[in-house]
């Protein structure tokens, strides 16, 4: 298997990291952390606010420089990783570029990366695999939330990047918006099996989405799960009632050291 | 059956869109008349007043009075006002032109704005009025010191909103660039030019104005051709309605030249939030 030869997608040891604080003793973010994601593994980061996944996260796409520890992307060091355009980046606010139309916004990658033979038909390519085809000559502005995120995720994908990091991506959408936006990155992954690193607050999406849940806990940020999903693919979005869906939440409730909650509806 | 809906939402959202870049696509004829209305409102009343109270022309002149010293001398105001206007928007284009540069340094480094900017703080608060003579004795008369005291007064505004401008760049956009390893200067062209467009647009509205007093305040002072040596002339003459005539050549510049630049605006920042209120 292709898993057995290539490096893992992600390896961090001994990943430490403070914020600066007024007392000057540094806001303690992360402690200790130790990460794998195995070439296309989906593996989401669950925790409460503050511990610190988006710092781990930033640390991964060498958007950060942690303090202590290793951080492996692709064999090489996350600046390498990003060098060599093998990064793909979502993050829960689309950022996209008003004054460009939505095509445009996904040929922005394939322009950074100057990788832009055939720019116009790529990103197109890149939206019909997110569902927007039909929208190329649109402007940001005019589409909905969902869609937007639909863009940053087509923006993310069209060079073809070998690692896609999401935080938190749809934490701004509505429920339904989500469920879709859930769905569509399902079938997407499914089809193209990138190694993914997703940060969420919502528990049931983790367990929808991921081949593994990592749990943290805030303040130091360590952590203290690592749970395997063994839930067959493809996954049904609809099958998130199933007892053993319920008893991954419910593991994972326990993890975050939360009453379980009542039987859910 | 969720996608349906969101397409159909997204479609009732871009005619929306049409329809508000239709509004503002231009002044309509409908958008001028209040304003001209009361205009001619105002014109009349004024010369009414006059007439009425018989004040003397040399305090207060009339409309009338303002109109006949206009055409009476109309290739002295024209020469005058273009000498001006040539004055002003030399003044703009290096005032602007320099502090831009000088924000496009400033923006990338804290170092140097905190280095940079009590001296552009200095240029800021030292009046005008005090740094003209001393221009004028360098530069002698001619366009050069008129220019560069517009530059001067026009420099501020522009420095200060382009900065704001080319920092004023979302996180998250900025977090895409970097990981995907996007250069200094791809980011500068892609998303902090464009970004800081806004600001730049703003400041040059603050600015036309400005630039105008600028070049009119030299060639008062040094009293050699434009409308400042107009209003000299007719301030010294008590010859009123002349100085008003020059005011309303000077209006008329800095209002087109604000058309000028709000048209511009319309065609190039359709995206931004602005262009749905203006």
């Amino acid at each position: 298997m292709a898993a057995v030869v290539a490096p893992p997608a992600i390896d961090v040891r001994g990943l430490a990291h403070r914020y600066p604080s007024p007392d000057g003793d540094g806001l303690v973010a992360l402690d200790g952390i130790g990460l794998t994601v195995g070439a296309g593994e989906f593996v989401s980061l669950v925790g409460p606010s503050g511990c610190g996944k988006t710092t781990l996260l930033r640390a991964v796409g060498g958007l950060l420089q942690p303090e202590h520890g290793e951080v492996l992307v692709l064999g090489g060091t996350a600046a390498a990783a990003r060098r060599a355009h093998s990064i793909g980046l979502v993050a829960q606010d689309p950022g996209l570029l008003p004054w460009r139309s939505v095509e445009d916004n996904v040929a922005l990658t394939l322009q950074l990366t100057g990788d832009d033979g055939d720019r116009g038909e790529r990103a197109r390519g890149a939206l019909e695999r997110v569902g927007l085809g039909e929208f190329a000559a649109y402007r940001p502005r005019e589409l909905s939330g969902g869609m937007r995120q639909r863009v940053a995720l087509a923006r993310a994908l069209v060079h073809e990047p070998q690692l896609l990091l999401m935080d938190e991506p749809f934490g701004a959408l509505d429920e339904l918006s989500r469920e879709d936006l859930c769905v569509e990155l399902l079938r997407v992954w499914e089809r193209e099996r990138v190694s993914v690193l997703f940060v969420t607050h919502s528990i049931r999406e983790a367990v929808l989405l991921s081949d593994r849940v990592v749990v943290m806990s805030a303040a130091p940020g360590r952590v203290v799960a690592d749970i395997s999903i063994a839930l067959p693919r493809p996954r049904d979005p609809r099958a998130d009632d199933s007892p053993e869906f319920n008893a991954y939440v419910h593991e994972i409730r326990m993890a975050l050291g939360r009453v379980p909650a009542e039987a859910h509806s | 059956m969720t996608r349906e809906l969101e397409q159909g939402s997204a479609r009732a959202k871009r005619s929306g869109a049409t329809q508000t870049r239709r509004r503002s696509a231009g002044p309509s004829l409908r958008a001028l008349l209040p304003p001209l209305i009361a205009a001619l409102v105002a014109i009349v009343a004024w010369e009414t007043a006059v007439r009425v109270s018989a004040v003397p022309d040399y305090i207060v002149p009339a409309p009338s009075a303002i109109a006949q010293a206009l055409i009476a001398h109309p290739s002295r105001f024209a020469s005058a006002g273009l000498r001006s206007l040539l004055e002003a928007v030399g003044g703009l284009t290096v005032g602007a032109g320099t502090a831009f540069a000088l924000a496009v340094v400033m923006a990338h480094s804290r170092a140097l704005e905190r280095a940079l900017y009590p001296l552009a703080l200095l240029v800021k608060v030292t009046p005008v009025i005090a740094v003209a003579p001393l221009l004028i004795i360098w530069f002698g008369f001619g366009a050069t010191p008129k220019v560069l005291i517009a530059a001067l007064i026009t420099f501020f505004p522009m420095l200060v909103n382009a900065v704001t401008g080319l920092r004023s760049v979302p996180p998250a956009t900025l977090d895409v660039f970097r990981s995907l390893d996007a250069s200094p200067v791809q980011t500068f062209w892609h998303l902090r030019v464009p970004s800081s467009l806004p600001y730049v647009v703003a400041a040059l509205k603050i600015s036309i104005p400005l630039s105008l007093i600028g070049a009119v305040v030299a060639e008062w002072m040094s009293g050699d051709g434009g409308i400042g040596l107009i209003i000299l002339i007719a301030n010294s003459d008590f010859d009123t309605a002349s100085l008003f005539a020059a005011v309303v050549v000077l209006a008329v510049i800095a209002v087109t030249l604000t058309a000028l630049v709000s048209f511009i605006e319309r065609r190039v920042l359709w995206w931004h939030e602005s262009a749905e209120i203006s």
